[in-house]
């Protein structure tokens, strides 16, 4: 799991140009937006395009998203959870 | 009464890898240097905590650091400040870019961060973000640099937007994947230059000198 969000989190980086960031500066249980890493809603986008390019898994409920994007574990978990 | 007569108040120039306000030297890099990379490295010389930049464009990057010197140089800019520009290519970067992902013969992907830049006033929408602008807009496509339309245009933008006008943040600003072209000036009722075709022919040549 570690390696998966290791990963998770170079992906991010590089996907929503992050540029100020380094992977050591991502905490699993960092908010991804609000007050944590403060992404917006094209970021949400792009995460979404992430998970179904990156690892196979389509994300057609918004609901769902809010869960699943809440911080790098969660997002780990889900994709441990549905990979294909 | 005459009409009210507008003048240039700063002016920013970025060409050759060489960013100037007022005609003054702000940054310089290599001619070699990538565009991308020059851009970032002024990014960072402004000294700004901004991290919405590393997601734009070029156009808006190049638009972005040039706005930003402006006011630097002049002091922050007037909610009313209207936005007059203008270039050539459009948002061909993001449009290329767009249309590569799309069309991918392996893997076809719009990706939203690009999508979302793929109209060239997208750049005034981010310079009204960050300067808290509610002001009229307009992004004009020409063939070439037109200071025979924008200085006409700009003084009958400020008379109609009177009385909260009297401010303009005006550019041409061409940015393709390695060049950059790019004037951008503030027009008031106060300043050094006057506001005419044959002033802005002389600015936007000032590098070639």
């Amino acid at each position: 799991m570690s390696e998966l969000t290791q990963e998770l989190k170079a992906k991010i980086i590089a996907q929503l140009n992050l540029e100020d960031l380094t992977v050591a500066d991502l905490d699993d249980h960092t908010p991804l937006f609000g007050d944590g890493l403060g992404l917006d809603s094209i970021d949400a986008l792009e995460l979404i395009v992430m998970l179904d390019k990156s690892y196979g898994i389509k994300l057609s409920d918004p609901k769902e998203g809010r869960k699943v994007f809440e911080t790098i574990q969660t997002m780990a978990d889900f994709i441990e959870a549905n990979r294909t | 009464m005459g009409k009210q007569e507008y003048r240039i108040q700063t002016y920013c120039t970025i060409r050759s890898r060489s960013i100037r306000v007022n005609g003054n030297r702000f940054f310089d890099a290599e001619p070699s240097t990538p565009l991308g990379d020059f851009l970032k490295a002024a990014y960072r010389e402004l000294a700004v905590d901004y991290p919405k930049f590393h997601k734009m464009d070029g156009l808006c990057k190049a638009i972005f650091i040039a706005a930003e010197l402006i006011a630097r140089e002049s002091g922050p800019y007037e909610r009313h400040t209207a936005l007059l520009f203008a270039n050539r290519s459009s948002s061909y970067l993001s449009d290329n870019r767009h249309a590569h992902d799309i069309f991918h013969a392996d893997n076809p992907v719009a990706s939203p961060a690009t999508f979302v830049y793929t109209l060239p006033n997208i750049a005034l929408g981010e310079i009204s973000i960050r300067h808290q602008l509610q002001s009229e807009n307009v992004f004009f496509i020409f063939d070439h640099y037109l200071p025979e339309f924008m200085v006409p245009y700009t003084n009958a933008t400020l008379e109609d937007s009177q009385p909260n006008g009297g401010s303009a943040l005006c550019g041409w600003a061409e940015v393709t994947e390695e060049t950059c072209d790019l004037l951008l000036y503030r027009i008031g009722t106060s300043g050094q230059l006057t506001h005419s075709v044959e002033q802005l022919k002389r600015l936007y040549n000032e590098e070639d000198e």
